[in-house]
């Protein structure tokens, strides 16, 4: 009576439930993101969704890709968010300033980009795409180590910019009037 | 009868009713197990990959509150010695039981949320903080086999779990809308983004060297004798992995999250209560985790400091047959009479009771020593659960030492020393690991 | 194969089984809790915050020093590179030269960061 690759009265397989509930939690927080009126609260649940992303790619068998999506994402990223949203926001100021000032231009914006993602959808011949496979992280390391060092290399330059634009704009604020 | 009934409150009620109707519960459990026993087993050996989960996660879940009871028993007490004062010594006996208590008694505080606060996340943060910390034991190998979960990427989900907690703190600092928590939680959030960089690159020599990420893997390297320790390989990488890790478990001398002379409490100024607690039990739990990552990484693990004589001692009880039960039966009172002999016969004061008693004592332990030894020598796991946990051990004592004798550091210390000395010291330690590797060769 | 046997799976199984159990967990705790612990309502000053026994001046979700969101924004590149040295390092025995060459050229290009906020005095606190 041993359970099987799939659930046992619906006939799916668990690993397509998982997804399932994943991606539920994943656009369910990305809904809120956009909804919610406390831009703390839209922060938090980003990092749910970037989590539930995280899900996701280990069921993709990247599992690197997932702890890398959470050390920078979820640790880094969302913790310079928050920051920013701490260190700026403050009740005084009018919360127009803040919210739904652009809804027309954000809504083209939007079906824009869902109308992309529908055309490349589309036009994608899934039938190549073979069976989910499993990329050893040893591997990964091999290639980009191997093949692809200059464009590893440039990343340190765009992350030095990223630096040096940071420090300049704490200069810039301590320096100046405030 | 019903005018004490009507004096208990309503929780009292509750209790009162859910305890016998547990009581009666567990018997018909006891009784279905009895009769269907078989059958279930059958099921459960089918399903073995299913019970190994529920089992390894009810176990580390259900460890984790009583680990920190003991780290708490231990700061009080050792602490209390250090400075010449008794400690606990009330509750149990040398006031063991007395952390348990406080756990009791936090369980019954009123947990109170401040009218400003933001509910939700109010009572998600300590939530997010306690999962934090206790996901990481996922990935930690206990003794051969004992590991919940065997990730090749195990050190980089440790690290990426670990930093959740920075979330938790932020998310606690701003939802009690209150100047001191939310200053807490900057700080707390700064000081240990600031000390994770030093912390996951001090241990890049020792990848280098186990050139996989998978932690079981990383300890079966470290073997058989202490010397192949990675402690002494990276010497360097291990004290800079030490200061880091006091610092992300929020130690003195690094535990301005909660400066009390400063900002109160830090983040945990309007906690009260469980939600209170979980903040104090994830502190006690990454004081173990981070010992436990430390002795996994640079100390061996549950690898014994040297190979232990491969012994096996063949005991077949069934082949004794009567003598078993005659043996049970007699080995005791033999041994007892035996060992109370020299109590009784060394000093004539010694009434011959107490002498009993002493000689049963005595037969106990040695009785359990022999038991653990036989234990020790015949299971691997057992003998690497014993070096795992005393190692760890120690080195919750050193945290707890470095809090009775160390003073607090300032803030801007804290962060130049993260940047300026530990960020640059694990660079070079990971360089010249790799340049030793490049002149050796493999 | 099942996913939870000796599957690859097994990971997520555990890390989302695990998450559950311990949010579980935590809630019965503080539900427990909350069922046996004494409540009172207490007044208006019951739920004001705790500073010091001072009543709260000013906004406290106010705006608080940029230092804090250097130290993120360095933190952020930092941490981008410990995932390429965390590769780096795992197979860094087939790599040798090459490979010391390639991560120093990336370490020396992001430490040009971390000198030129030493030199603006950006990791001194104030």
């Amino acid at each position: 009576m041993a359970l099987g690759e799939t659930a046992p009265i619906i006939g799916i397989a668990f690993a397509d439930i998982l997804f399932v509930m994943l991606a539920a939690v994943m656009l369910g927080s990305a809904l809120m993101v956009v909804l919610l009126r406390d831009i703390i609260r839209s922060g938090l649940a980003m990092i749910v969704c970037f989590a539930a992303l995280a899900g996701i790619y280990v069921l993709l068998q990247a599992p690197l890709v997932a702890a890398a999506q959470v050390l920078v994402y979820i640790g880094a990223i969302s913790v310079l968010i928050l920051f920013a949203i701490m260190l700026t926001q403050t009740k005084a100021g009018p919360a127009r300033l803040v919210f739904q000032t652009q809804s027309a231009a954000a809504a083209v914006a939007a079906i824009v980009l869902a109308l992309v993602v529908a055309v490349a959808v589309g036009a994608t011949d899934w039938g190549e795409v073979g069976e989910r496979m499993h990329t050893a992280t040893d591997t990964l390391a091999r290639v980009l180590f191997d093949e692809f060092v200059l464009p590893f290399e440039v990343v340190s330059v765009l992350l030095l910019a990223a630096v040096i634009g940071a420090v300049y704009l704490a200069k810039r604020e301590e320096s100046g009037p405030s | 009868m019903s005018r004490a009934w009507g004096r208990l409150t309503l929780p009292g009620k509750v209790v009162f009713t859910l305890v016998p109707l547990l009581l009666v519960l567990s018997v018909a459990l006891v009784i279905v197990i009895a009769v269907f026993g078989g059958a279930m087993l059958d099921i459960l050996v089918a399903n073995v990959g299913i019970v190994r989960f529920l089992v390894a996660v009810t176990i580390l879940l259900l460890l984790a509150p009583p680990s920190a009871f003991i780290i708490i028993y231990m700061e009080m007490k050792i602490i209390a010695l250090m400075n010449l004062r008794l400690g606990p010594d009330r509750v149990g006996p040398w006031g063991t039981l007395l952390s348990t208590v406080h756990g009791l008694k936090v369980l019954m505080k009123e947990d109170f949320t401040p009218t400003g606060a933001d509910r939700i996340v109010f009572t998600w943060a300590p939530i997010v903080v306690f999962m934090a910390s206790v996901m990481g034991a996922l990935v930690i190998p206990f003794a051969p086999g004992l590991i919940a979960q065997d990730l090749n990427v195990g050190l980089l989900y440790f690290f990426a779990v670990g930093g959740l907690s920075v979330v938790g703190l932020l998310m606690a600092g701003w939802s009690s809308y209150n100047k001191y928590s939310l200053l807490g939680g900057l700080r707390s959030a700064a000081q240990m983004i600031s000390y994770e960089i030093p912390l996951t690159l001090s241990v890049v020599g020792l990848l280098i060297l186990a050139g996989t990420m998978s932690l079981n893997t990383i300890v079966e390297n470290q073997g058989p004798w202490f010397t192949d320790w990675y402690v002494f390989q990276q010497p360097l990488g291990f004290v800079i992995f030490f200061i880091a890790a006091t610092a992300e478990a929020n130690r003195t001398p690094f535990d301005l999250t909660e400066a009390d002379s400063e900002i109160v409490a830090g983040f945990a100024t309007e906690y009260s209560g469980m939600r209170f607690g979980f903040f104090f039990f994830a502190e006690y739990i990454n004081v173990f985790i981070m010992s436990a990552l430390l002795v996994t990484l640079f100390l061996g693990g549950w690898q014994a400091p040297f190979p232990f004589p491969e012994l096996h001692i063949a005991l077949d009880p069934g082949s004794l047959g009567i003598w078993l039960l005659l043996g049970i039966a007699i080995v005791p009172v033999v041994a007892t009479l035996v060992l109370a002999a020299p109590f009784y016969l060394l000093r004539s004061s010694t009434p011959w009771w107490q002498a009993l008693i002493a000689g049963f004592l005595l037969f106990n332990v040695l009785a359990v020593g022999a038991v653990l030894g036989i234990a020790y020598v015949n299971f691997d796991f057992v003998a690497g659960i014993l070096w795992f946990m005393g190692k760890t051990y120690a080195f919750v004592f050193v945290f707890v030492w470095m809090r009775g004798t160390l003073p607090r550091i300032r803030i801007d210390q804290l962060m130049g020393f993260a940047w300026k000395w530990l960020l640059p010291a694990s660079l070079v330690n990971l360089f010249v690991t790799a340049a030793a590797i490049v002149v050796v060769g493999n | 194969m099942p996913p939870w046997s000796e599957g690859r799976l097994d990971g997520i199984w555990y890390v989302v089984g695990f998450v559950f159990a311990g949010v579980t967990f935590v809630f019965l705790t503080i539900g427990l809790a909350w069922l046996i612990s004494h409540r009172n309502r207490g007044d208006v000053h019951k739920g004001l915050p705790y500073e010091s026994g001072i009543d709260t001046y000013g906004d406290t979700h106010g705006r608080f020093g940029l230092s804090f969101y250097i130290y993120a924004l360095l933190f952020v590149a930092f941490d981008i590179e410990v995932i390429f040295i965390y590769l780096w390092a795992i197979v860094f025995r087939d790599l040798l030269l090459g490979g010391f060459v390639s991560m120093f050229i990336f370490v020396a290009i992001l430490l040009l960061g971390l000198a030129y906020a030493w030199r603006k005095g950006v990791l001194t606190w104030r």
